[in-house]
């Protein structure tokens, strides 16, 4: 099934009209030590054209924008602008090439105000240099947001701004620096649905205006729907490229090298090099009527409030909404990492935790969203993040020395119960891979046999082999009776994986999916509406 | 261990050229004195070796000193207390100075080196404006108490150099924290939260609680330390005793390999570092530069350990990069 | 969601104008206490010339902290340069050079040993990646000690039969004469207690002229704004391609620079340099007086105007606790007590 490696230079020649080739990779090789991290890869990014880069995790997608961005300098092979070969030193110099990338964690400065985050760097000075000129650089800066079909105020201060807006700003920032090339490192991962569509259609919109797109996203459905061409990497080397017949238009499928279209699952096996069944488990029923944890009049303390809410044991409950809507702040209050308002009962007691290890005694632990920053210690080694929060139970000699043995053992039964690849446990765990790191977030917790598991983002960062098993993982544990929260801005992960969704608005429970809605073909689409506000049409209807 | 073979390196290497080079070093009543003032650091280092563990830092050890060591003799001499209620006074009053830091840092958030120097300018200000900023001594009396830090223990058949007492606290010290930290839960959470405090919080370790008992740890030890030194010395002017010592309980302390971000410590390393840094003060003495310079030479030393510190990350990232399959996610 | 709180709201206005507040609060209360020995001509002019070299450290500190940086050495910065520059103007002076210009050569040199050991301080930071407060800790040490070895621990006196001392304690006069009555003197303008004319002394000119130029620089220029980018988003200084070592390099020599001036400014006031006792503790007046001021300790984001107010502060603070003969010991603990106040206000209405 698996096509040879080629390029894109080698798919059909079409016989007219050929948009102009803006920036290209040309068998690049980047060699880390001890690893290829990119495998002569080659690659076209014409005007005119959205050019998709899929991967999982660790297929070289970053690097290859690291590459083409100028942070990253080849081993081998070169990277060409407009046909002559570049050397980039540094990100400063691929932008005064005309080449700029949007970062996924957006990169603007809160303290200056709009217009200055625009301008930064190429500000508009005065006579003799000495002064910057704000009111020309207002100026500028409403005529790229206007562009962009925002109209933002440019006095505004970053720090005040939405993620959505704040993206805006950063596409402004790259169009002032006059970029012809512009490269999306997954731009919709940080929005909500919503926002997202808002997004793309804007990418649209820079194409038609004669630039070339780059544009990495997990999210298939968008690429299908947006990219003139997909480029597919697998370990570091470039296994499939499609491509829209550019004649025909943005609205026709793409199509293979042989002319066949190309759909979402198509891409999918080009990625993990099989085919996928669903992979979602059949969902079980909930294992007893008493109550696992319950949320009455609950919040954390300015961030949501008036949210009740109550799990079973073997119950998954998913928890959708926008970014910002305070659903990871509302989980962090049920284990008191932050401060909370209203009731919590755990096992039909009331209950107040101080902190994350009070929460975890009384059987609520929460893996958090921010793997890297606060689930895990990333320089420390598998197992002492594995032990972390059970240490106390890892001990000898009367609880006054750590048993180094008996943790060894635990790890080992977890890396071989969760299929963990980590062939090391003694090294620092930022060397495997998203997936795997994951699987050990989640056991350190299930190890200390948790009642309630809140799971936030359960999947972010993780590629689509090693989604599958997680999804495995957390509905086996809902089968043994553990209640399970499962926070996600994928909706297809919340509709796939849980009992019923419950949807937060502006920190307060807005909706509720059933199980039987969540079967209905509309579901997702109305989750969009009642997390973003809109009035719920069929549902009246349906009454 | 693996992070003090390069200090242990440089301490071998001072040494053999103070040995081969520094005149009257090899003498028995001068190693015996470089010896008891390794000691009498080390309980400093250790101390901020806890702090720095944390991710902090403590600015107000030299103060500290100051206070206890002023405050040891003035309520023996003028206020007329017994040793066995000064002692604990003093020691209490020096945790006490910890506890404080260590909420100001934990509650209200305030960074680690802001307070600790409002405390340098505010203990020795208490010391200066409690003793009238008047020279503190034991007039000689206390000598038994005093002999905590002065007494010697001859070694059967060697000549010239004994075995100062202060040797005793030093080793207990080091032999109590280094297995607290590499053998106790509570070792592996001060670790742990060094590395990433909010990682350890999510993880349910009791960060904040951790931090104030490092902080109380290290002031405790400073307080014991100025002590041991006001029992070695004699008496002391409130103005200056004390004064940068933070600065080699620090330079000792990441010379051992403490990293100041956090999360790393050697306490062999540690004591190596101080050794290191006594030997280094006792051959530039010896050679007869002007014993101003010593400051300098130690804050020298401080920023060259923190950039051989630096370097090694750089050169443990890349070589983690190496062993990655995740390099090019 | 909680923005309109009315707390939230009193804290925001709190950081904002606090500084102003606190500014009129001590004002009154040192009105009360003093009367018009308090609001007089005189003893304002006494207040901002004793305060003018902090004053020129603070400005320098608010720069560096905007940067995300901090530099703990500046004390010892300033006895250092003081200690070169008087050195080798007593150099000169007794090698036979005039003394105008032997005065001119010091003063330069102070102010260019001030710049190179901001410099030293830079390139730690910058080049050798290390911590700041680290750096300028290893500086703070290692600075003072060299001042020390190079007078014993003792003092340099001025060997300027007059000039340096008219140019730390020199100005221009406010006042003019008028005539003279009874045969004497009658002036017109500001006046001392005595009834001779007061003069503005060139420390709290060189205060101010550094002030307006600090307050430029951050809010006009384009080297303002790529420290105010360094100090809040480093990552995203660098992607917008500024370079983000240079711009912070930069604000260290800078400091090192007002720092040297600060020693210039009063090495000649004092007419000589006390290798132990000048310039300690100025680093903690100066942060205080920039935290005071409404900068974040944080950085990328900072106002000069509001450390020239808190070096008022400072100023009025000392002054109360001198007339009400706290002990001298204790003013450590009271500036302490202020940063840790002023951090708390900022730090509210963040969170």
């Amino acid at each position: 099934m698996v096509l040879p490696p080629r390029s894109i230079s080698d798919a059909p020649p079409e016989s007219r009209g050929i948009p102009r080739v803006l920036l290209a990779a040309d068998a690049v090789v980047v060699d880390y030590p001890g690893v290829r991290a990119l495998d002569r890869v080659s690659a076209e990014f014409r005007a005119g054209e959205i050019h998709a880069i899929v991967g999982e995790n660790g297929a070289g997608k970053s690097t290859l924008m690291k590459v083409l961005s100028g942070s990253v300098r080849p081993t081998a092979g070169a990277v060409r602008v407009a046909g002559a070969a570049r050397t980039f030193n540094a990100p400063s110099e691929a932008i005064r090439a005309g080449i700029a990338m949007v970062h996924q964690e957006l990169n603007l400065v809160p303290t200056l105000d709009v217009a200055e985050n625009v301008c930064l760097g190429r500000e508009s000075v005065g006579a003799f240099g000495l002064r910057v000129d704000r009111r020309r650089q207002r100026a500028r800066a409403t005529e790229l947001l206007a562009m962009l079909g925002s109209s933002l105020d440019p006095t505004r201060a970053a720090g005040d701004l939405s993620v959505a807006e704040a993206q805006f700003v950063e596409i402004a920032k790259c169009l002032a620096s006059d970029a012809q090339v512009l490269i999306f490192d997954e731009p919709t991962a940080v929005l909500g649905e919503h926002e997202a569509e808002r997004l793309l259609s804007l990418l649209g919109r820079l194409r038609d205006e004669g630039r070339a797109i780059v544009f990495i996203s997990h999210h298939l459905d968008e690429v299908v729907a947006i990219a003139d061409r997909v480029t597919v990497l697998r370990d570091g080397a470039l296994v499939q490229s499609f491509a829209r017949d550019h004649v025909a238009g943005h609205g026709a499928p793409l199509r293979d090298a042989l002319g066949a279209a190309v759909d979402e699952a198509r891409i999918a096996n080009a990625m993990v090099g099989r085919e996928l069944g669903s992979i979602y488990p059949p969902k079980g029923a909930a294992v007893s009527e008493e109550l696992a944890i319950e949320l009455v009049g609950f919040g954390a303390v300015g961030r949501s409030r008036g949210i009740s809410l109550a799990v079973r044991p073997g119950e998954i409950v998913g928890v959708a909404g926008l970014v910002g809507s305070g659903r990871t702040e509302t989980a962090e209050a049920m284990v008191g990492l932050r401060r909370r308002e209203g009731v919590l009962r755990v096992g039909g007691r009331e209950v107040s935790f101080p902190g994350a290890r009070e929460a975890l005694r009384a059987g609520v632990a929460y893996v958090s969203e921010d793997r890297k920053g606060r689930g895990l210690h990333v320089s420390l080694p598998s197992v002492a993040n594995m032990t972390l929060p059970s240490l106390e139970r890892h001990v000898r000699a009367g609880g006054l020395s750590v048993d180094g043995a008996s943790e060894r053992a635990v790890t080992a039964r977890w890396i071989e119960a969760f299929s963990i690849r980590c062939a090391r446990p003694d090294l620092p765990i930022s060397s495997l891979s998203g997936g795997n790191q994951q699987k050990f977030a989640l056991a350190r917790w299930i190890e200390a046999a948790p009642r309630v598991l809140v799971i936030d983002e359960p999947t972010r960062g993780v590629d689509v082999g090693a989604k599958g098993e997680i999804y495995r993982i957390v509905a086996d544990l809902a089968a043994k009776g553990l209640a399970c929260i499962v926070i996600s801005s994928e909706l297809p992960e919340l509709i796939g994986l849980a009992h019923r969704v419950v949807v937060m608005r502006n920190g307060r429970l807005a909706g509720e999916l059933s199980r039987e809605k969540l079967a209905r073909r509309d579901c997702e689409e109305r989750i969009v509406r009642i997390a973003s506000g809109l009035p719920e049409q069929e549902e009246g209807a349906a009454a | 261990m693996k992070r003090a073979l390069g200090i242990i390196g440089i301490f071998v290497a001072i040494l053999i050229y103070s040995i081969v080079f520094a005149e009257n070093f090899t003498t028995g009543i001068n190693l015996m004195q470089v010896t008891q003032r390794t000691a009498l650091y080390s309980v400093l280092a250790l101390g901020a070796a806890l702090v720095i563990v944390t991710g902090g830092i403590d600015l107000s050890i030299g103060s500290v000193v100051c206070l206890s060591g002023i405050m040891t003799p003035w309520l023996l001499i003028e206020k007329e207390w017994t040793p066995w209620q000064v002692i604990p006074t003093v020691l209490a009053l020096s945790a006490f100075i910890g506890l404080c830091h260590g909420l100001l840092i934990t509650r209200l958030r305030l960074q680690p080196f802001l307070v600790t120097l409002c405390g340098l300018l505010l203990y020795r200000g208490i010391a200066r404006w409690m003793t009238g900023d008047q020279s503190q001594g034991f007039q000689g009396e206390f000598n038994e108490v005093r002999a905590i830090a002065l007494a010697k223990f001859a070694i059967p058949g060697v000549e010239g150099f004994r075995i100062p007492a202060t040797v005793i606290p030093m080793i207990v010290l080091s032999v109590a924290i280094g297995l607290f930290l590499s053998r106790t839960v509570w070792g592996r959470w001060l670790l742990a939260t060094g590395r990433n405090e909010s990682a350890a919080r999510y993880s349910g370790v009791p960060t904040a609680w951790l931090t104030t008992l490092a902080y109380v740890a290290c002031s405790l030890l400073a307080g014991f330390g100025g002590m041991l030194f006001i029992f070695d010395i004699g008496s002391a002017q409130p103005s200056d005793f004390g004064n940068f010592y933070e600065l080699y309980a620090i330079a000792a302390a990441v010379l051992g390999g403490c990293s100041l971000r956090g999360g790393e410590a050697s306490i062999v390393g540690v004591l190596f570092g101080v050794a290191t840094l006594r030997v280094l003060q006792n051959t530039i003495t010896l050679a007869g530069f002007s014993s101003q310079i010593e400051f300098a030479v130690v804050g020298g030393v401080l920023l060259v350990g923190v950039a051989a510190d630096e370097l090694i990350r750089r050169l443990g990232a890349r070589r983690l990069e190496r062993l990655g399959p995740a390099a090019g996610a | 969601m909680s923005s309109h709180r009315p707390l939230a709201t009193v804290q925001r206005m709190l950081e904002k104008w606090g500084v102003l507040v606190a500014f009129a609060l001590l004002f009154i209360v040192s009105t009360a206490k003093q009367g018009t020995d308090f609001v007089s001509p005189e003893n304002f002019r006494t207040m901002l010339n004793s305060n003018a070299a902090v004053g020129v450290l603070a400005v320098g500190m608010t720069l560096v902290i905007v940067s995300a940086g901090i530099d703990l050495s500046v004390g010892s910065i300033v006895v250092l340069a003081a200690a070169l520059g008087t050195t080798a103007m007593n150099a000169l002076v007794g090698a036979g050079w005039s003394e105008g210009s032997a005065v001119l050569l010091g003063a330069g040199c102070t102010v260019l040993a001030g710049l190179a050991a901001g410099a030293i301080n830079g390139s730690l930071v910058v080049f050798g990646r290390i911590a700041p407060f680290i750096a300028t800790l290893g500086g703070l040490a290692a600075y003072r000690s060299m001042a020390l070895a190079i007078a014993d621990a003792g003092e340099i006196r001025s060997q300027s039969p007059t000039l340096f001392a008219k140019l730390g304690r020199g100005g221009i006069p406010l006042a003019w004469e008028s005539g003279s009555v009874d045969g004497q003197t009658v002036y017109t303008g500001l006046l001392n207690a005595g009834g001779k004319p007061l003069t503005l002394t060139y420390s709290i000119i060189i205060f101010f002229a550094v002030a307006i130029a600090a307050q430029w620089l951050l809010s006009m220029s384009r080297f303002g704004r790529h420290l105010i980018a360094v100090g809040a988003n480093e990552t995203a200084a660098r992607y917008a391609g500024l370079a983000v070592g240079w711009v912070r390099f930069r604000a260290y020599a800078l400091m090192g620079l007002l720092a040297g001036l600060a020693g210039l400014m009063q090495s000649s006031r004092m007419n000589s340099v006390s290798t132990s006792g000048l310039g300690v503790g100025n680093e903690l007046d100066a942060i205080a007086a920039v935290v005071i001021g409404g900068t974040s300790l944080r950085g990328g984001f900072g106002r000069v105007w509001g450390t020239v107010v808190g070096v008022l502060i400072l100023g009025m603070i000392t002054n109360i606790l001198t007339i009400s003969n706290v002990s001298p010991y204790w003013q450590g603990a009271v500036k302490g007590a202020v940063i840790v106040l002023a951090v708390l206000v900022q730090r509210g209405s963040r969170e």
